[in-house]
Formats: C-alpha cells, structure tokens, sequence
C-alpha cells in the first residue's frame, strides 16, 4: 500500500472520519491479527487482542507521526498490548477443553499432497512458538511473518538492535535443541515425537 | 573462532549477508567442526520450516467488529459527558434560585405600586417558589449532614445524585441511539 494513501487515511481519521480508519483496519488486519495469534496462541484470544489494538491505536491516532509507517507504529502497538497480555496470565490458561475446541486456523487451500507436511510444520511452528518466552517469541514473529531487518523490529519493541540480533540468535538455538530432542527420540509427547518426525524426514 | 561465534554467525546469516572476512571464518570454522554443522543443518531447517508459516486469517467480519467497538466506546464517552453536564447545570439552576428567592422577597414589596410588574414578579415568584421547595429539601440534608460532623456524607450525596443522573441519562438515550446504529450497519 502506498504510503501516501496511508497518511492520508491516518490524517482522515485523526479527525474522526471512521470510514478512513476502516480501510486501515482493513489493511493491516491480517498482520496484527497474525501476530496476536502467533504470539498468544489462540485464536479467540487473539481476536480480542487484536481488536483491543485497533482501539487503542485509534484513541492515540493524535499521537502518531505521519513520518513513521503505519504498520511500524500498529505493530507496536499490539506487540506491546500482547506482552502484557501474556505477563498478566497466571499460570496455565487453556484447559484441555479448550485446546481442543480451539478454532484451528487453516492455511489457504494448501494441495492434498502438501496438506500432510503443511500440517506437521504447523505442529512444529506451534510447539517452539509456545516454547519461547514471550520476548523472543515477538522477534521471531517479526522477523519471519512481518519480513522485517534488526532496525525495524529494534524500533518496534523498544529494543537496541543488539538485543534483537541475540534474541533471534537465542530463539534459533532453542528452535534447533527441540529438532535435536525429537531426532533422539527424547521427546516425552509421544505425538508431538510422530508429527515432528514425520516432517523431519520429508524435510531431508 | 568459538562454536558460540560460529552458532551467531549462522543466526545473523540467516537475515542479512555477511560480509566477506565474516563469511570466510564462518566457512572455516563449519569445515572443521562436526557438532555445528549438525547445528547449522538443523538451525536451517528451523529457518526454511519458518520462512514457509502462513499468515493466521482473522474472522471475515474483523473489521466491522472493530468499528462497532470503537462506536460504542464513543458512545459510552459522551453519555459520561453529557451526564456530568447535566450534573452541572441541575447543581447551577439550584443554586441560581435559590439566590432569586431571596433577592425577590424585597423586591416585590417595593414594586407593589406597579401592578403589571408586581403580576410577572408574582408568576416568577410562584415558579421559584415551586423550585423553592426543592431547594428547602436540599438544604435540610445539607444542614443535617454538616451537623452530624460528617461532610463526607454531604460528597456521597453529591456522588450519589450524579450517579443517578447519569443511569437516567443511560436508560434514557442508549436505546434510541443504539437503534439508529444497528440500521445504519446494516445499509453498509
């Protein structure tokens, strides 16, 4: 999108003209709504957090600086609201129930032939996700979803550029420790073990 | 150079070019070193696994929803408003008349050559003094609250009569304008 339109709309909004604000919402819902989710896990969870995003950011939209990009400034906004989110959870959160009524959120008509493999890297996308703490799990999400460099995602977490380049480094270790403990077989979920190690082989 | 290095390196590669020199040693090192080209391999299937996630879907009405939030926070908003306002102006018309009722009393015993002026202070009077009995109520609770040694109470009184104006004004415009934004959502 251009970044004219964008000012424009933001400038439209600011002044309260909420058609404007719909196509921004409209615009950037698709990565706010994957980054609440990938970062909390669940998908009616993250619809509110997303929502709850769009909301604050139009409350503050006085506050944004038109020489900034929009998606920078939205970004930060959920990373922010979802790291708190997650800081407020006490203790365990799902209950088996819920895990399982999750709504599971399908991949675009993936072929038949992929669908197996395709479901196997979403395990693995899952299950090291969940493993990272929270601050981690944001870079890795920025980085890969959102195709962002060190200086953007620096930007939007509040974080020196260091800081980000080691914990995408400390989240990559940890990625690759959970590939070595499924290929040794230490792995104490017996269907986590099977799912991972089918797309393992595939893999090579 | 360090399997440590070694193992940022191969992280750092996997975002951006190395340059040259670093490249180079990063070469050297993995040539050499069995256990981090098991790590590289594996860091690299983590990175490719990654690379190909798809983006979640948010529901198809997500946008909507998210209007119809921001519309009924706006809402909320300028009811609070407009019953601290009208908090204001009830407390203001209080006390105007209550400094009416005794600046007329005078008034009209000095007027009373002037028949047609003492008439309207008279319809005035007789609105005031209907307000007049309000106002002696008011003052009755005052009075007694500021005896009884506690002014706290008289402010609980105050919160108490501003709560109540607001649920008035709640009860009184939220289903009307809640009505009109339900058919304008469906012509959209």
């Amino acid at each position: 999108m251009s970044a004219e339109l964008e000012r424009e709309w933001a400038e439209a909004a600011a002044t309260g003209d909420e058609d404007a604000y719909a196509k921004l919402v409209e615009a950037y819902q698709l990565p706010v709504f994957n980054l609440a989710y990938r970062m909390l896990g669940n998908a009616n969870e993250a619809e509110d957090a997303a929502q709850e995003t769009f909301i604050r950011a139009y409350n503050r939209l006085h506050t944004y600086d038109p020489e900034r990009k929009f998606s920078s400034w939205i970004l930060s906004i959920a990373s922010h609201y979802c790291v708190d989110r997650l800081r407020r959870r006490r203790g365990p959160v799902l209950s088996m129930e819920e895990i399982m009524g999750q709504r599971w959120i399908p991949d675009e008509h993936p072929k038949p032939e992929d669908q197996a493999l395709q479901h196997e890297e979403h395990a693995f996308v899952r299950q090291t996700l969940e493993e990272l703490p929270a601050p981690y799990r944001l870079v890795i999400v920025l980085r890969y979803w959102n195709d962002l460099g060190y200086e953007e995602i620096a930007e939007i977490t509040n974080e020196t550029v260091s800081a980000v380049k080691s914990r995408l480094h400390r989240a990559r270790e940890m990625m690759s420790q959970h590939l070595r403990s499924i290929e040794s077989g230490t792995s104490t979920k017996k269907h986590e073990r099977r799912v991972t190690g089918n797309a393992l082989s595939r893999c090579f | 150079m360090r399997c440590q290095d070694a193992s940022e390196l191969l992280s750092q590669q996997m975002d951006c070019p190395l340059d040259e020199s670093e490249q180079h040693e990063l070469d050297t090192h993995l040539a050499e070193c069995e256990s981090c080209q098991h790590e590289a391999a594996l860091m690299r299937q983590a990175d490719t696994i990654y690379a190909h996630a798809k983006f979640a879907q948010p529901p198809p009405d997500f946008a909507n929803k998210v209007m119809e939030r921001i519309r009924q926070r706006k809402l909320r908003r300028s009811l609070l408003r407009g019953g601290l306002m009208i908090c204001g102006i009830s407390l203001l018309i209080v006390l105007g008349l209550g400094l009416l009722t005794l600046a007329f009393s005078p008034l009209l015993r000095s007027s009373a050559q002037y028949p047609s002026l003492a008439y309207i202070i008279n319809v005035l009077n007789g609105l005031v003094s209907i307000f007049h009995t309000f106002d002696y109520a008011i003052r009755l609770t005052f009075t007694a609250t500021a005896k009884s040694g506690f002014p706290f109470i008289m402010i609980g009184y105050l919160f108490l009569a501003i709560f109540l104006i607001v649920v008035w004004a709640r009860v009184l415009l939220v289903p009307k304008s809640g009505l009109s934004q339900v058919s304008e959502n469906r012509q959209e």
